[in-house]
């Protein structure tokens, strides 16, 4: 089965599941029911489908530009070094040198981290079992180096093809069809169940599943949860704003109404054509959500749900982590920046919000990944601020906000578009490369998960003093595309067999699609 | 920020190439011969075939193409007094509306002729005691300065050079980048004023392209010669596979290197030039870096690629991929050479003026609005529209709110108006608290007003100087055409009739229940109906919430 062809017949089963019989018969109208029929069984022969005791919460953080591996993978180092162009062992002397606790120097940790560049803080968080680190996620099947088509495949879960759907809005239109008492209908979805703190992304792209109702499609939020949906300017028609708000009251056809509400029933009633649909259905979301963040019942400003202490009496504040070691792990809270505050946003909604499903929040804030030039500096605070955000985001999953319980089953997923090169180019940076890292944090009570792993191998390809210089995964090394991320995504809300939403015969030709990575019974890693 | 993935722009390069082959080649400038001859899908919409359309088309059509270039025409200019109303057919073109069409083609060549006059009243003059109009951030002045100029530009050759050159730094060619380290406001004003040079001397395509390629400004935007060449080969030839050229082509630019911050990031050349021949994109040697420039700015993919790349901006990546594949190819077949050429073809053709359909960006809503409702900006809006953060004057919002911001992407706006729920609620406040739900209108009454020196916010008094002695159907007919170019449904004008003619609100405590006949305290009928401001207001509180306020409709 085509991967787009399974995604349109998850639409069709949606829409006539979804519409009210008036507007489902007009929407099927160009249906036959023989294709409905055919849409039907392909969805229950092909998705294996089976809920969780309880839905998990994934936040996706997005590294855009291209992460290089280095930090989570220093074991080929001193290949490395003796091969590239220019010497790391001329900016970071102590590169090649293992670890050490006692002198405080030396880079590599114990599971070949590098320790100025996050790694004493991923060793602490694979050593608590909070996290995993796959080292080889590697695209065999599409090594393209190029920034959008990449993002567009990392964040579709399919290949590089047009109009295809982002892994979120593949994910709501596999629960609407398959736990229809809970998604087929805005009185029974959770409100904001798919949300992005970065704005429009592809991860909510619609592609083939454009009949996606409004109750399932993203809504963007700010890291402060303000409401950004009132209208600002209530004079003509009512005064005051959000909770306060008061309209006027007009008499439409002999009925007493706001005039407010009635302009905008109008609006929405005479803008039904099918080129208005996104702003339609953006301009009626707005007003949901206006009303949902100006009731006592919205979400409120997050600074202020982070407790004094976490779950271990560890306190989140700004002071430094300590250690035994003398390496700067960073703060004990959430950085004051975007990254830091979005950060905070999704734990706390995630936490306040158990019905929100999927998050999606980009790094923006600690700095791109596009590491062309003079990087080794800048790469190792990015990625030591980046760790040391992920820690307070995992604490705090494990203890709760200041009015909600600890969740076990959020996870964090945390990679890119693609890896880099690992030469040490002319202008001191990684070119586009390819093998990368996936980051995989908390969710520690989701069946099967796999936490406290460091998987995966490599080896240095490439000609010494020439920029092609690159890991791949060693030989007999478990490797994985980044659709097997999508994957596993959807295995972890129930889909036993997630290679059928990761499989196209355009590009993958004989394979059956793309598996989970993470441990779960089945799956099976893609070979070169 | 970087947005989406432009995979939808991956359009068929090889078909439009083919069909270059294929079609019949119309040499020559139709500037030079005044003639539209372009076939096809990119056929010109010409004065005659124009002044067929009825009077409504006809003005719908004209303020399509002045909201692409930033301005409007207010609906009593173009109709003739007293011929609006609620019946379309009582509509009549004024003078100054006929051949209107024909009348922007002429003014986008004619020499502005009061530049200096505009640059100071903008900047004012401190020695002469001549205030600024407007105000901006010490830093990002350069990125907020070209649209007040643009706004108090008429249409002239120079305003079309600046509006082609914020058109093409707001797209994946020519963008700044601000957004990243090593890229500055100073980049942002070079490129854009290097650009606004180069158009205003009809600088062809590939020359332009060849001197981006090798300025600094370029360099800071893509970084190293394997991030450089790659993104030379995909921007401007639109080849997103040639992988393997990309080390061939970075030898090449081998002694060329960004220095670090530390260094304010300047562009370095070595004295280890390569000496050895590269075969890249499979016909050409390149052994220096000025080489491989040159090979992408004169590839035969180059003109076909831009003009892709611009249709993909005006039209959206959401309108048929066959039509804006068989507009390239049309237009890529009459061979032009200039972004001008380009641009003219593609905003006088019929697809564009009479068939595109897409919402809009905020600049093509917001000023379209402007002009048409007789906005005067107040001294900051350049400002607050162009920051970072949000501004209560508009709304809250701001480009960057919008994730539309201007000069700053670093692969430039994505081809689609972004339409999440979050960008939809920052359009809907700025064009609705910045223009729509405020009014200038006591400026009229004012004996001191001076619209030239006032600065304010909302419409202006012109829009409803003549709108006392209309009927109320003929108002909210006027109001419908003067901000949307079509009359309103009967739906519609029976609603807001009732609004404007019922609209209660408690005379003391606002927490009385006004649905209520006796309730305490009494209620006040809202309106006076013959109050012209207050009846406006109503319209447009409603137009705000109307989609298509947002968005550019079909004509035909």
């Amino acid at each position: 089965m085509n991967r787009r062809d399974l995604l349109k017949a998850l639409g069709l089963i949606g829409a006539s599941a979804t519409l009210p019989p008036l507007f489902a018969k007009q929407a099927m109208a160009n249906v036959s029911q023989r294709s409905l029929a055919n849409a039907r069984a392909i969805i229950d022969g092909e998705i294996n489908f089976s809920a969780p005791a309880n839905l998990p919460t994934v936040i996706n953080i997005f590294m855009y530009g291209g992460p290089s591996e280095l930090a989570g993978n220093l074991t080929n180092i001193a290949q490395i070094n003796t091969d590239s162009q220019n010497k790391y062992t001329g900016v970071r002397g102590d590169i090649l040198q293992a670890f050490d606790a006692v002198n405080n120097n030396g880079q590599i940790t114990s599971h070949g981290f590098w320790a100025d560049a996050g790694g004493m803080t991923m060793e602490d968080l694979v050593a608590g079992n909070q996290m995993s680190v796959y080292r080889t996620i590697n695209r065999v099947v599409d090594d393209n180096k190029a920034h959008r088509e990449s993002i567009f495949s990392a964040q579709t879960g399919g290949v590089r093809t047009m109009d295809a759907s982002g892994m979120g809005t593949v994910l709501a239109a596999v629960l609407r069809v398959k736990m229809p008492g809970v998604f087929d209908n805005p009185d029974n979805t959770p409100i904001l169940p798919f949300v992005t703190l970065e704005g429009d992304t592809v991860l909510y792209d619609l592609g083939d599943i454009n009949d996606l109702p409004l109750w399932l499609r993203s809504v963007s939020l700010d890291a402060n949860f303000n409401n950004p949906y009132q209208r600002r300017t209530l004079s003509a028609l009512g005064t005051g704003t959000g909770a306060t708000k008061s309209y006027h009251k007009c008499i439409i056809d002999g009925a007493f109404v706001d005039c407010s509400v009635s302009l905008d029933a109008l609006a929405a009633s005479v803008s039904s054509a099918s080129k208005f649909d996104r702003l339609s259905k953006a301009m009626a979301k707005r007003i949901e959500l206006d009303d949902y963040f100006s009731t006592s019942g919205g979400l409120s400003n997050p600074a202020a749900k982070i407790p004094t202490t976490d779950v271990d009496g560890v306190p989140f504040d700004t002071n430094a982590f300590t250690t035994s070691f003398g390496i700067n792990q960073g703060i004990r809270t959430f950085t004051n920046d975007s990254f830091g505050s979005n950060l905070r946003a999704a734990c706390v909604l995630a936490l306040e919000n158990p019905g929100t499903r999927f998050i999606t929040l980009s790094t923006g804030g600690l700095g791109g990944w596009d590491d062309h030039d003079n990087s080794i500096a800048k790469y190792e605070q990015r990625v030591t601020n980046l760790m040391s955000n992920l820690r307070t985001a995992v604490r705090l999953l494990r203890t709760g906000t200041t009015t909600a319980a600890a969740r076990g089953d959020v996870v964090i997923n945390v990679f890119g578009e693609f890896g880099r090169n690992v030469n040490l180019n002319g202008s001191m940076g990684w070119d586009h490369g390819n093998n990368m890292n996936l980051y995989t944090l908390g969710g520690s009570g989701i069946a099967n998960r796999a936490l406290g792993k460091v998987v995966g191998s490599t080896k240095v390809i490439g000609t010494p003093g020439q920029n092609r210089l690159f890991t791949s995964p060693a030989d007999g090394s478990p490797q994985w595309e980044p659709f097997s991320i999508a994957a596993t995504v959807y295995r972890y809300f129930g889909v036993a067999n997630p290679e059928v939403l990761t499989s196209d015969s355009l590009i993958t030709g004989a394979h059956s699609g793309f598996a989970a990575i993470d441990g779960f019974a089945g799956a099976i890693p893609l070979t070169a | 920020m970087w947005g989406h993935p432009m995979m939808k722009t991956l359009k068929p390069i090889a078909a439009i190439l083919l069909g270059l082959s294929l079609a019949s080649c119309n040499l020559g400038s139709p500037e030079s011969t005044g003639k539209y001859d372009y076939d096809g899908t990119a056929a010109q919409l010409d004065s005659k075939e124009y002044s067929r359309l009825t009077p409504l088309q006809q003005y719908q059509v004209a303020n399509k193409l002045s909201s692409a270039l930033f301005k409007g025409v207010p609906a009593r200019s173009f109709f003739k007094e007293g011929t609006i109303t609620a019946n379309a057919g009582t509509l009549e073109v004024s003078a100054e509306g006929q051949d209107y069409v024909g009348k922007v083609r002429r003014a986008l060549k004619t020499p502005l002729d009061n530049r200096d006059a505009i640059a100071l009243k903008i900047e004012g003059d401190a020695d002469a005691q001549i205030p600024a109009r407007y105000t901006f951030d010490t830093d990002r002045k350069p990125m907020q300065y070209p649209m007040a100029y643009m706004f108090e530009m008429p249409l002239s050759d120079e305003y079309f050079a600046r509006w082609m050159a914020y058109k093409l730094v707001n797209t994946i060619m020519f963008s700044p980048a601000e957004e990243i380290d090593s890229a500055s406001e100073r980049d942002v004003q070079k490129i854009y004023e290097g650009l606004v040079s180069a158009l205003m001397d009809n600088t062809p395509v590939r020359s332009i392209i060849l001197t981006h390629e090798l300025s600094q400004a370029n360099w800071r935007r893509f970084r190293s010669p394997e991030d450089n060449t790659r993104e030379m080969i995909e921007i401007y030839l639109g080849l997103f596979d040639r992988d393997a050229d990309v080390p061939k082509a970075a030898i090449a630019c081998k002694n060329w290197s960004l220095t670090s911050e530390d260094q304010q990031y300047e562009l370095q050349q070595s004295p280890k030039v390569n000496t050895v021949p590269q075969l890249i994109l499979d016909h050409y040697y390149v052994t220096t870096c000025e080489d491989f420039f040159n090979v992408v700015a004169n590839h035969p993919l180059v003109i076909p690629r831009v003009t892709t790349v611009l249709i993909d901006h005006m039209f959206g990546v959401d309108y048929p991929a066959e039509k804006r594949t068989a507009l390239a190819r049309d237009i890529a077949a009459a061979q032009p050479t200039t972004f001008k050429e380009i641009f003219m073809a593609i905003l006088f053709s019929k697809e564009f003026l009479l068939s595109m359909d897409r919402p809009k960006w905020f600049e093509e809503s917001f000023f379209n609005a402007a002009n048409r409702m007789y906005w005067r900006p107040y001294s900051a809006f350049f400002r607050d529209l162009n920051r970072t953060t949000g501004s209560g004057n508009i709304g809250g919002a701001s480009l960057t709110l919008m994730y539309q911001p201007a000069f700053s992407l670093k692969l430039g706006r994505w081809p689609i108006v972004p339409g999440d729920v979050l960008a939809t609620a920052y359009q809907h406040n700025g064009l609705r608290s910045a223009m729509l739900t405020r009014s200038n209108a006591k400026l009229a009454s004012d004996p001191n007003f001076d619209p030239e020196a006032i600065p304010s916010n909302g419409w202006g008094p012109e829009l409803i100087e003549n709108a006392s002695t209309m009927s109320l159907p003929d108002f909210i007919s006027y109001m419908f055409i003067s901000a949307l170019g079509r009359l309103p449904t009967a739906e519609e004008l029976s609603t807001l009739t009732q609004v404007i003619n019922t609209a209660r609100t408690a005379a003391t405590a606002s927490t009385v229940d006004c649905t209520v006949s006796s309730a305490p305290g009494g209620c006040l009928k809202y309106w006076s109906s013959t109050n012209v401001v207050n009846r406006t207001l109503v319209v447009m509180d409603y137009l705000s919430r109307l989609p298509e306020s947002y968005f550019y409709n079909a004509v035909n």
